[in-house]
């Protein structure tokens, strides 16, 4: 292809996203779920998957490989994030949550970072909390008895982050321009998140811990969600929202819990962070682990507009039941790639689609994603996203579909993080009198960066 | 004494004040160590009662986990009554995650659920080689072997370990059952178990139909 080809290609592919995200029926769906993660591309070209993740560029000539021969919309390698799971990162910072396995994969196990005696802590100030308690309980290098070891692994742990994060980057960013790949939504309007309680299982009190507490300290539990609302509000907002621009939130409790905890302590603040996103036009992405079809009229509650992606369920009632008012994702069994022929992996993909499909609202995606090359079958992976492309074409393009992001007209209402830590400018005006005004801004900005940096390490 | 039958609905509802109400009650009044089995059997029952809750889909994994540590509770509390003579157990179980994956929430669960049900567990911990679990199972022959996982590359280190078991002429001498998000009836199969399941309390009726 020459330059004025990927070009135009480039556009047909932004305005199938465009037209998506903005409830206009697109030519046909963007074939968006064919990715590859740093791992598979790996094993894929034959790599050894612990050099290679010490150094990623080693993953260039395996990409573009990948890119010749499979269909895809967008780069099949993504940009880095947190859940990239950098190992280089954890380690200088001598992570106890996110550890190497002996198989190269970075995990996650049960460790808890925050004790049942620190619930008053974390209700009375809860970055305080996770600066002071949480963090040097799950980063043996940040230990608050050592400033001097503290002060060296952070900007070790930055620079390391910014170096694998680059390396990761620039082999999508020449893909999308060489391969017209969709090039991403608009700057600074994706994100991550996590719903309070979520948080607060995962890291803090662990899935056991929670579990114990919920029925043993159930108010405090309540009043801990409340508290780290402010907290999840902040890390999870873009700084430009944008229709097309999707803050994931994997939702990972509710299923393993009663409804009426579900109900009154999970639901009520992650209900409130996503309202509160909508009304700044921030589009979530729940990812709705596990078996939610015990929870399906309970998902109704969530702004329209939201993405639910589901990983097992009927897809037909999951589209009767949510296919107006939200957007609906994912479904397919990635494990037949694995197991089933040809025809039977195109097949499932007719059947989802032809529920799916008719009136919009549906984007294609896999139950969960692939975590290694042995996965998928490739052959099977690559005939699938041409049947996508091929087939899930919408003869009435154009046409305005389902119910826009905050039609509801949610009204943002702030809640500032409060807390000793969090940059205090009048205090700092005392302090230096002849700092101008406008130097505030950047202070708070340097400010929300190490926010980030801190919550990072914690979702 | 104390009402047994009242006390084992309360394990069920996983009551645990109530429970703990009773079980300090009755270590109070200085019972005998035969009245303190039939205590601790009494809470046994409960426990499969929580079991066949989750099997009903009224009862969810965070049930199960705050069940493991109610009878835990219990446990200890009655512990100065057990006298040392504690119950015959039901056989043992050398249980692990296998090698590559650092996962551990369902094992534990199913090792409390085993252990009330009378089970002795043997658990090796995460990201355990084919050769901690042979060295074991060599040591203190169990009834049953446990390998847990979830992570679908687990799948293939259950299989070394099989064969591992094999190779060191162990196999015939154990039973073994699989767990965990990745397994199925055709990996039972292929990786040469004698049991699959991904339900804790399925997983342990299955060992006590071995024993």
């Amino acid at each position: 292809m020459d330059n004025n080809e990927v070009k135009k290609l480039q556009e047909e592919r932004i305005s199938l996203y465009d037209d998506f995200y903005n409830n206009k029926l697109p030519k046909r769906l963007p074939v968006d779920a064919m990715r590859m993660s740093l791992n598979m591309l790996a094993e894929y070209s034959g790599k050894n998957i612990f050099n290679v993740q010490f150094d990623y560029s080693q993953l260039a000539e395996a990409h573009e490989k990948v890119t010749n021969e499979l269909y895809s919309d967008v780069s099949p390698l993504a940009g880095a994030g947190v859940a990239t799971r950098i190992p280089s990162f954890y380690q200088i910072l001598g992570s106890q949550s996110f550890v190497m396995g002996g198989s190269g994969l970075m995990q996650h196990p049960e460790v808890v970072g925050m004790l049942e005696e620190d619930y008053d802590a974390l209700i009375e100030d809860p970055y305080a909390c996770l600066l002071e308690r949480v963090i040097p309980r799950q980063y043996k290098a940040l230990d608050s008895n050592n400033t001097a070891s503290t002060s060296k692994v952070i900007p070790m742990a930055q620079a390391a982050l910014r170096d694998n994060a680059a390396a990761i980057g620039a082999i999508v960013q020449k893909a999308t321009e060489e391969k017209g790949y969709y090039p991403g939504p608009p700057r600074g309007s994706a994100g991550f998140g996590a719903a309070p309680y979520d948080f607060l299982a995962d890291q803090l009190r662990s899935f056991s811990g929670i579990s114990k507490d919920i029925r043993r300290n159930r108010n405090k539990v309540k009043e801990a969600c409340e508290a780290l609302y402010p907290l999840m509000l902040k890390y999870a907002m873009p700084a430009k929202p944008s229709p097309q621009g999707i803050v994931s939130t994997p939702l990972h409790m509710p299923t393993f819990m009663r409804e009426k905890d579900v109900v009154d302590v999970w639901l009520p603040t992650y209900k409130k962070m996503v309202e509160q996103l909508a009304a700044a036009g921030a589009r979530v992405n729940a990812f709705c682990e596990h078996d939610w079809m015990r929870y399906l009229d309970l998902l109704t509650e969530l702004p329209a507009g939201t993405i639910l992606r589901f990983e097992y369920g009927d897809p037909q009632t999951i589209k009767d039941k949510l296919g107006k008012k939200y957007i609906i994702s994912g479904l397919y069994p990635i494990n037949l790639i694995k197991t089933g022929t040809k025809q039977q992996v195109i097949d499932k993909a007719k059947e989802i689609l032809d529920i799916m499909m008719p009136g919009g609202g549906y984007l294609f995606g896999f139950d969960k994603g692939a975590l290694v090359y042995k996965d998928i079958n490739m052959e099977n992976y690559i005939a699938l996203a041409e049947f996508v492309r091929d087939y899930a074409v919408y003869e009435n393009a154009g046409e305005s579909f389902g119910t826009p992001l905050n039609s509801e007209g949610f009204k943002l209402e702030p809640a500032p993080v409060k807390s000793k830590y969090i940059f205090d400018w009048e205090e700092f005006k005392g302090k230096y009198p002849y700092t101008p005004e406008f130097a505030k801004a950047n202070f708070q900005g340097y400010d929300d960066e190490m926010f980030r940096f801190y919550l990072n390490l914690l979702v | 004494m104390v009402d047994l039958k009242a006390l084992t609905t309360s394990v069920g509802e996983l009551d645990e004040e109530k429970v703990l109400e009773v079980l300090n009650e009755f270590v109070a009044s200085n019972p005998s160590e035969e009245d303190a089995q039939k205590v601790v059997a009494a809470c046994q029952s409960g426990m499969s009662i929580v079991g066949d809750l989750y099997e009903k889909g009224e009862y969810f994994v965070g049930d199960l986990i705050f069940a493991g540590e109610l009878l835990t509770n219990a446990i200890n509390t009655l512990k100065p009554v057990l006298g040392s003579g504690s119950a015959a157990k039901s056989g043992t179980i050398v249980l692990g995650t296998v090698a590559g994956d650092l996962h551990d929430i369902g094992k534990n669960i199913f090792k409390s659920m085993c252990e009330a049900a009378g089970f002795e567990v043997i658990d090796l911990g995460i990201d355990q080689p084919a050769s901690a679990f042979v060295e074991k199972v060599k040591e203190v022959k169990p009834v049953a072997v446990g390998m847990s996982g979830v992570l679908t590359l687990a799948l293939e280190a259950m299989k070394d370990t099989v064969d591992a078991l094999k190779e060191a002429g162990l196999r015939d001498s154990v039973k073994i059952i699989i767990g965990g998000n990745p397994v199925t009836k055709e990996a039972c199969a292929q990786i040469g178990a004698d049991a699959f399941t991904t339900n804790a309390a399925e997983g342990v009726k299955i060992c006590q139909g071995w024993v």
